[in-house]
């Protein structure tokens, strides 16, 4: 009898004490540190394409920056040197010099207007030599180096042939005896980014190839913007995953 | 009778009597547990609201701004800033000079254009700013969840709510923008030919880690100095000067934390006469903590009634155990007990009493205001806020246990009083 009311207290205090120990204020849940990978630097030199031309957001889903999202660890910096139009020799005055501030580790370089615009793939082999070997930085940088696309699919293109299909934009090449020139440069201009590849040890990557692949399986025509002369969103991934196996293939090899 | 005697004597009563003695040391314990969780509840909601006030900071913070002050910006709690004043680490170290400042913190921001991976959205401009977050908490800055970025990391932000807005979150669903991942791309200007010019990002990724209540300057993301150091130093070199809203001066802002809320006024008037505008809701806390006072002392006074109304059954349990012992009170006298001895004896009794109760109470009263803590964390919650964290008072606790003592003994006062006058033959007589 006597021991009943201590036996009781015990019992509350307990209880209590239980009740207090189980409710605790809503507190922020921790996440782990992410670990700190070794630094990249990835830049990318090139024209339209690399600009993000064709892409329904130039800059989210332009293929160089898909590439900087999949191909590196998340400590790596990137900056897109792309301009629309730029030759060999403009990018050499205005791209070169910034990107080698950056001291890249990883370059990828897409310069293909000279095709249309210099029409010179002796001078063109000449001045991409010239940036390439000065881009490796003496084998700091690995260069990966992308060919010309098979621009007769282009729907600029397609648009001036004698007898467009309907949709196509308006033709702004000079005529179909001009387009017959321009498509039969392509590869010469292609021969000459495999040299400079072959001479330099970049990274080839045969886009030129992975186009004309696509087209052999009926797939070519869904990588294709309607604004001329550019892949959509479809053909910037696809450039990025060719790109993405070339940077792949560069790292390896330099390990 | 020694004390010890005393202390038995009243145990063996308190046992004979378990019906009556649990019930007094219930109705001790209900007051103590009231008070108790009253004031710990009302502890806590005054920290909340201050806290909530100084926007997550200390309360004796002051936000320095890179600019002149207004002529009457010592009169208002968020003067309106006078024109451009660049600070730099002169200037820091100026104001860590000024008498009563505990600690400067410098804030840098830098503009970016902000990739989110999450749904189809838009780039968007916004800017990033950092601090030595190893100093967070002399920062205006409440984490919503998840944590801020680790001091030295390169890959780690934490995002405002107006970033939620922007990725159609709310604050109840502000969990869900941690663990995705953002890119940041540091603008500047580069020369083209024709005398045009490009603008090109310096594109980092990185995780979002938290999320906050507050802005750091008007800034969306929250990120460590090295990040933001890497994006001024690229954003600085632009060809044509463009800032991109870029402040001409180093450190964005300055948050100075006074050596207490006494002092801010003070503090504010010195960094003024060094020619910088100044806020901080010195006025606006003061005048909310008298109101404060004004509740705490309206709750104290309701536990208060309470506890009275306790000292009241203690009285009149002890005055019955009176009358019913009379013949041991008559006895004890008899056998050579002295007054004080009986009076000791009842006294010990109320205590013991009031002990019991205040622990119990107290107990019940920390536990009720955990309860109550968890019931309005989780409306809080829902509304995106920050929850309240019931701490433990150890002034609060122990205040209850001691006062309940005493209260109890000087309610046992009259009783044992009136016990230790009863003669032992009218003691033994009335039985």
């Amino acid at each position: 009898m006597t021991r009943r009311p201590r036996r009781m207290g015990c019992a509350v205090i307990a209880a209590v004490v239980l009740a207090a120990a189980g409710c605790r204020a809503g507190g922020a849940k921790t996440l782990p540190v992410a670990p700190a990978g070794p630094r990249t630097v990835y830049v990318a030199l090139g024209n339209g394409e690399t600009a993000g031309n064709g892409a329904s957001n130039r800059i989210r889903d332009a293929w160089p920056q898909l590439v900087f999202r999949t191909s590196f660890a998340r400590s790596a910096v990137f900056t897109n040197f792309g301009q629309n139009d730029a030759t060999v020799a403009e990018a050499m005055s205005s791209q070169l010099a910034p990107a080698l501030a950056q001291r890249p580790t990883v370059a990828t370089v897409h310069l293909t207007e000279d095709v249309f615009l210099t029409r010179d793939p002796v001078a063109y082999q000449r001045n991409l030599m010239a940036l390439v070997e000065q881009l490796q930085r003496g084998g700091r940088t690995a260069v990966v180096l992308g060919n010309l696309l098979p621009e007769d699919s282009e729907p600029g293109v397609r648009a001036c042939l004698p007898d467009p299909a309907p949709g196509l934009p308006r033709c702004r090449l000079r005529g179909p005896d001009d387009l017959a020139a321009e498509t039969a440069r392509t590869p010469a201009f292609n021969a000459a980014v495999a040299a400079v590849a072959r001479r330099t040890g970049a990274t080839l990557v045969d886009l030129h190839a992975a186009f004309l692949a696509e087209r052999a399986a009926g797939r070519e025509a869904a990588l294709w913007a309607g604004n001329d002369f550019s892949p959509n969103d479809a053909g910037h991934a696809f450039m990025a995953r060719q790109f993405e196996r070339g940077v792949k293939t560069a790292l390896e090899s330099r390990r | 009778m020694t004390w010890a005697d005393a202390l038995a004597a009243a145990g063996r009563s308190l046992g004979r009597r378990a019906g009556r003695a649990v019930l007094t040391v219930v109705a001790v314990a209900l007051a103590a547990a009231l008070l108790s969780a009253l004031l710990i509840i009302s502890t806590s909601a005054r920290t909340r609201v201050l806290t909530q006030l100084s926007k997550g900071g200390p309360l004796s913070g002051i936000q320095v701004a890179a600019a002149a002050p207004s002529a009457t910006a010592l009169d208002s709690d968020n003067p309106r800033p006078g024109r451009a004043r660049p600070i730099d680490a002169a200037t820091v170290a100026r104001i860590r000079a000024v008498p009563s400042v505990r600690t400067v913190v410098p804030i840098e921001v830098n503009p970016v254009l902000a990739l989110t991976l999450t749904g189809d959205h838009q780039p968007f401009a916004d800017r990033v700013g950092s601090f030595d977050l190893r100093r967070a908490g002399t920062v205006p800055v409440a984490l919503v969840t998840g944590r801020l970025p680790a001091p030295h990391s390169e890959t780690e932000v934490a995002v405002s709510e107006g970033y939620l807005h922007r990725v159609g979150l709310d604050k109840k669903s502000a969990a869900r923008a941690v663990g995705t991942e953002v890119e940041l791309g540091a603008p500047r200007e580069f020369p083209r030919r024709g005398g045009r010019f490009d603008i090109r990002g310096r594109w980092t990724r990185a995780q979002i880690v938290g999320v906050v209540a507050q802005q750091v300057v008007d800034a969306e993301f929250l990120a460590s100095p090295a990040l933001v150091a890497a994006q001024r130093s690229w954003t600085a070199q632009s060809v044509t000067g463009s800032d991109f809203g870029l402040p001409s001066s180093r450190y964005a802002a300055l948050f100075v934390v006074a050596d207490g809320l006494a002092r801010v006024g003070d503090v504010r008037a010195a960094i003024d006469r060094l020619g910088y505008s100044t806020s901080a809701p010195e006025n606006l806390i003061e005048t909310v903590q008298r109101y404060l006072h004004v509740v705490e002392i309206v709750l104290a006074g309701i536990g208060l009634i309470a506890l009275a109304i306790a000292a009241l059954g203690i009285t009149n349990a002890l005055l019955a155990a009176i009358r019913e012992r009379r013949r041991e009170i008559g006895v004890l006298k008899a056998i050579g007990a002295r007054d004080r001895d009986v009076r000791r004896m009842f006294l010990i009794e109320a205590g013991i009493t009031g002990f019991a109760g205040g622990v119990i109470g107290t107990a019940i009263g920390y536990g009720i205001a955990r309860l109550l803590g968890a019931v309005v964390n989780t409306y809080l919650v829902d509304q995106g806020l920050r929850g309240v964290a019931i701490g433990l008072p150890w002034t609060v606790l122990g205040g209850g246990i001691l006062g309940a003592t005493v209260l109890a003994v000087v309610a046992g006062l009259l009783p044992a009083q009136r016990a230790a006058r009863l003669p032992a033959r009218q003691a033994m007589g009335d039985a």
